[in-house]
């Protein structure tokens, strides 16, 4: 790939592919570094793309696969269950979203933020997971309903945080 | 769901911690360009598979003592021998009658699968499959391969499988059989030590060659259901009576359990996730938990376990993890461990752990 293209691809696709990481890991730092091996797997891959978006597929697909590698690297850590009340920070109403989003479990998640953030189709996302469409279609339909009863619960009732007794939040 | 505000967010997450300039990420690139691996974004459909699927668990067939001798462990012991980087405690495990064969087998066509059996002992379960490649290529190119499982009861693995991630493990290929790999996989204790149903789902199998497919990682789906004997894995000494509390000086970490088992001698503590002031202002989980493991990590790496005057150094120390359910749960509270050598701990007359200059015994 020459220096122009890939600038180009990076420029293109980082707010993507990190997003896309972002969403698996739910770390900062992690999708960081992922991200990162991301492009320089782009930078080292011999083959051609077909097209634009097909390189945006290639590298939706690679960075779903280092996510996958990254879980399976910390094993120690993921053999135990991901707490679901993952806190949002409270002060920001727009992490908020990404809070609610990030609180869904893996399965539910990915589809959703390839649903609204980058507008793939049912059957775009299905062909990205390799996954039927039906079971995208219900997992983009659950996640939905969990993200609706989220909202819902919200309403009058103070948010769950790791708050202790004598107000210090962690 | 507001899409537009779930972008924005997201973009502004993507824009505070992923910054680099285009020509930063170029030159970053450049620089590893050397050492990465080339991948392709050819995929492969799941393959059918043909391989029985097994409906009900089938208990191990425990083979012990002089039965084990006629029914011949001795080929799997050498194996252990032979590969797993020439393991002899597995070898003399296995020759002490704790094993037990599984023998079932699955194939997807280009693959087949047989785990054979489990052995090891109740720290640390293994599992042994032998994998065979049916395609002539991808077995000359590759001298071994990398299998990915799940293993987990069957609650966890059809109600709780995202939760989990795989266990993996690589594999040697035979000198006598030229597309055969031996694969030992450690697995986890905690849903193998009860006699109870047990899924080992085989997920991928990976190779570091494959200039014919481009494929490198085939996904596979290949289940096994069995069920390990008591008596098939080695049994580890338990000592969950010590009430020994360690002081880092930020976090005080209350000893649960100290496992003295064949491989290694494990130390599981627990700390108060909520109670105390490392994570400062901090509100996200992981970096909550990167700030704790930080702290066990200073701290435990100059333990020392002092057997009968002999002084062991830590093996690995371990990250944090927070229960959320059954009976290890407790609420605020999470959980860490550490590993020295394996040490007799039954035939010592004196074990003391060294730690934070404090001597606390523990036999």
């Amino acid at each position: 790939m020459t220096d122009d293209k890939f600038i180009w691809a990076y420029e293109e696709y980082r707010k993507t592919v990190y997003s896309v990481i972002y969403s698996y890991v739910r770390n900062a730092e992690d999708a960081s570094e992922l991200s990162q091996d991301t492009f320089i797997r782009l930078y080292t891959y011999d083959g051609s793309f077909d097209s634009d978006e097909h390189m945006k597929a290639w590298l939706i697909r690679v960075a779903i696969n280092s996510c996958n590698n990254h879980f399976r690297s910390k094993k120690h850590i993921s053999a135990s269950p991901i707490p679901d009340d993952l806190p949002a920070d409270e002060d920001h109403e727009l992490d908020e979203i990404i809070g609610e989003v990030m609180k869904l479990p893996e399965k539910y998640r990915i589809p959703v933020h390839l649903f609204y953030y980058e507008e793939y189709s049912i059957s775009e996302i299905a062909d990205m997971l390799e996954l039927p469409e039906a079971t995208v279609k219900t997992r983009l339909r659950r996640g939905r309903d969990k993200l609706k009863k989220h909202s819902e619960r919200k309403i009058g009732c103070e948010r769950k945080s790791l708050q202790k007794s004598n107000g210090r939040r962690m | 769901m507001n899409e537009n505000r779930y972008k924005k967010a997201m973009d502004d997450v993507c824009d505070k911690h992923f910054n680099l300039t285009a020509e930063e990420m170029l030159a970053k690139a450049k620089a590893s360009a050397g050492t990465e691996r080339d991948i392709t974004m050819k995929k492969t459909t799941k393959r059918r598979i043909i391989g029985r699927i097994i409906g009900t668990a089938a208990a191990c067939l425990i083979i012990s003592g002089t039965t084990a001798t006629a029914l011949g462990y001795g080929p799997l012991s050498e194996t252990f021998r032979s590969f797993f980087g020439k393991d002899e405690t597995t070898a003399e495990i296995i020759e002490q009658g704790h094993y037990c064969n599984v023998g079932q087998e699955q194939s997807d066509g280009i693959f087949t699968v047989m785990l054979d059996s489990v052995t090891g002992d109740k720290t640390s379960p293994k599992l042994i499959f032998k994998v065979t490649v049916n395609d002539k290529v991808l077995a000359e190119k590759n001298d071994r391969l990398k299998l990915s499982a799940y293993i987990l009861n069957e609650d966890k693995y059809y109600n709780h499988i995202d939760e989990y991630g795989t266990w993996d493990a690589y594999g040697e290929k035979d000198p006598q059989v030229n597309n055969m790999y031996h694969v030992c996989m450690d697995g986890p204790a905690a849903f193998m030590i009860n006699e109870e149903e047990v899924i080992a789902a085989v997920k991928q199998i990976s190779f570091d060659n494959d200039p014919e497919n481009q494929v490198f990682d085939y996904d596979v789906d290949m289940e096994y259901r069995f069920i390990v004997p008591d008596q098939a894995l080695k049994d580890s000494f338990m000592d969950f009576s010590k009430d020994i509390i360690l002081n880092s000086g930020n976090v005080e970490y209350k000893l649960h359990y100290a496992e003295y088992g064949s491989y290694d001698s494990s130390f599981g503590f627990t700390f108060d996730f909520l109670g105390n002031d490392l994570a400062g202002d901090e509100t996200d989980y992981t970096a909550v938990c990167g700030k704790f493991d930080n702290d066990w990590h200073e701290f435990a790496k100059n333990f020392i376990l002092n057997v009968d005057g002999v002084e062991y150094s830590p093996k690995e120390i371990g990250y944090s993890y927070c229960d959320t359910e059954g009976e290890a749960f407790e609420a605020g509270k999470c959980s860490t461990w550490m590993s020295f050598p394996s040490v007799d701990f039954e035939s010592a007359e004196s074990v003391e752990l060294i730690a934070g200059g404090e001597t606390y015994r523990l036999k």
